[in-house]
């Protein structure tokens, strides 16, 4: 594996989720140890088998707006990001759009998304007057990891000087049904990593990380590498041994040119079903070949973002690294995983905060890993 | 770095063929196209067990992989850095619409909602061969052709991956809005370019990279059509 080549900085940062609608209002609730999972209102009309969602409140939307549509609450996440960033020309932009179903109007309810996350995309774009839309990564809950990791690859070989990675994904019943027809929800406020998790808690919004090559634009931390693996297992459930995780994690750390020792932190996917937690503690665990360093998941708060996951995260992996504090486990009462793997359980501060690993998968069997540097 | 070739296949709304694979119309197979798991064995000589579950667009991947000779071009300890690079345009509204019928009628489908992702037949492909290396799926418009392959020769140039199964897939079989019917899975296995492993193949079948040194799927199809028996 080769290291990226030219450096990737983080510039500017964006989100929109039910646990805020900027990312000072997100961080602020997510480091409090905030709960947004709750009782479904927007949804409550729906026929799914959860009581609970972390959902975007009704005005999201303006009057004549589509509920639902996902384009205003990626741009206002985008907007955020370049604002942040300083408002570079839109035009030396590059969009990668991470989601899963994007707009899923026209197959369910009204709308013409159908699903495609590329009509999405060219949306955005046009709305933001960027400069192209290099791609859109359709992975399943990795999305976000492997937009972000495609994005960086693009830039440190010099194709391009920025790109916003936009994750974007809301609740449809469509999909919430989805979830709950395979018996992957909890009915109530999931409970990642602890012996009585149940099943997932879905929710929605959307996450925009701005890369650049440019060291003036960084925010003080850099994307130093990516991995990705398939677990080549099962088509819906990871990999018992974790295996999969493991070697994406690997792969990423090479690619930054550190070994897993060097990380401060670590960022789960931790959705809180037996299967993914199982495999994930044990990957993690193997990894280290003993504790881990300080791990926590965000998924408990904000529920699955799915597509937008990896983005979302990313961005709190990057908070942390800033902060020097690692916030709690959320519902994390008993730990019902191998113990190597090291959840807070009661926020702290970091003793070095240098280096996080961020990592997620998906149905499909991928797995996703990011090293991010301070 | 161009990278080299080892097969190309394709499997369309007429039938399959590939460099690795026999030239068969799903009508004379006396089936529908992307076949079943009877369809697979008799074209391969093996049993692939998870075939029954695999929807439509799964299958007809499947079958041009198959044909392409992933199984035999790829060896046993290269399958840990191989990559799967597939774009579409079309993504799963097939399967999204059998999802969607099935809430209208009150009961989700269990057995649709996994492929209503459009990266899950990447993770069959996964499977079937044991690869493991990234797996991206890609959504694209109308007018692009070719991201994938754009993809996969940078996982191949930055180390990410040692061969990469690049494809095409479309599955709609009714218009749908805007969309135009279509059944296509088109594929080519890529590695990295040693050289030596492209002299395995006959001359007659060699698909060179094209000069330009882009290439797409609509020059893949020709390619295919041109060392393909039809």
């Amino acid at each position: 594996m080769s290291r990226v080549g030219g450096q990737v900085y983080a510039a500017g940062r964006g989100v929109v989720c039910g646990l805020g609608a900027n990312r000072h209002e997100f961080a602020e609730r997510i480091f409090a140890g905030e709960c947004g999972v709750e009782p479904r209102v927007r949804t409550a009309s729906w026929n799914v088998p959860t009581n609970v969602a972390c959902e975007l409140p009704i005005d999201s939307w303006s009057p004549g707006q589509r509920s639902g549509d996902p384009l205003p609450v990626a741009l206002s996440a985008a907007r955020q990001a370049l604002t942040e960033a300083g408002d570079p020309d839109p035009s030396g932009v590059a969009l990668v759009l991470a989601s899963t179903k994007a707009d899923l109007g026209g197959v369910a309810g009204e709308g013409d998304g159908f699903g495609q996350p590329a009509r999405l995309a060219r949306r955005l774009a046009d709305s933001l007057g960027l400069g192209e839309v290099l791609a859109c990564v359709s992975t399943a809950c990795a999305s976000g990891l492997m937009g972000l990791s495609l994005a960086a690859r693009r830039l440190a070989r010099g194709e391009q000087e920025r790109v916003l990675v936009v994750g974007v994904d809301l609740l449809t019943e469509f999909v919430m049904a989805g979830f709950g027809c395979l018996h992957a929800l909890d009915r109530d406020p999931c409970r990642p990593f602890d012996v009585k998790r149940r099943g997932v808690s879905l929710g929605e919004g959307a996450g925009a990380l701005l890369l650049s090559v440019h060291r003036k634009d960084s925010m003080g931390v850099r994307v130093a590498g990516y991995g990705a693996s398939n677990d080549a297992c099962h088509a819906l459930r990871p990999a018992e041994d974790g295996s999969g995780l493991l070697l994406a994690a690997s792969r990423a750390l090479r690619h930054a040119g550190v070994t897993a020792h060097d990380i401060d932190v670590v960022h789960v996917h931790g959705t809180g079903t037996y299967a993914n937690d199982l495999s994930e503690a044990r990957g993690l665990g193997d990894l280290y070949g003993g504790l881990t360093p300080p791990a926590f998941g965000s998924k408990a708060q904000i529920g699955h973002t799915l597509g937008a996951a990896g983005v979302i995260e990313t961005l709190v992996a990057i908070e942390s690294l800033q902060r020097g504090w690692v916030p709690e486990n959320v519902g994390l009462n008993e730990p019902g995983v191998d113990l190597r793997l090291d959840l807070v359980r009661t926020s702290r501060r970091l003793q070095v905060a240098r280096r996080a690993l961020k990592v997620g998968g998906g149905f499909g069997g991928v797995q996703a890993a990011l090293v991010l540097e301070a | 770095m161009q990278p080299e070739i080892l097969g190309v296949g394709r499997a369309d709304s007429v039938g399959l063929v590939g460099s690795a694979g026999p030239a068969v119309s799903w009508n004379d197979l006396g089936t529908q196209p992307g076949g079943t798991a009877k369809t697979f064995q008799a074209l391969f000589g093996k049993e692939h067990k998870n075939f029954r579950r695999l929807d439509r667009a799964a299958r007809l991947l499947s079958m041009a992989c198959e044909a392409t000779g992933v199984s035999s071009l790829i060896s046993d300890s290269e399958r840990q850095e191989t990559a799967l690079v597939i774009e579409t345009e079309r993504g799963c509204m097939q399967t999204d619409q059998v999802f969607a019928a099935s809430l209208n009628a009150g009961v989700a489908d269990s057995n649709a909602f996994p492929y209503t992702l459009s990266n899950t037949c990447l993770g069959e492909l996964a499977i079937q061969y044991g690869l493991r290396g990234p797996s991206l799926c890609l959504s694209v418009e109308p007018q692009q052709d070719g991201v994938a392959f754009t993809e996969a020769v940078h996982l191949l140039e930055m180390g990410d991956a040692r061969n990469v199964v690049v494809g095409r897939l479309e599955c709609l079989d009714v218009a749908v809005a805007g969309w135009q019917p279509q059944l296509l899975a088109l594929v080519a296995v890529l590695t990295v370019g040693s050289g030596d492993k492209a002299l395995l193949l006959p001359s007659s079948s060699k698909v060179l990279w094209p000069e330009s040194g882009r290439a797409s799927f609509s020059w893949l199809d020709e390619q295919v059509t041109r060392v393909c028996p039809q």
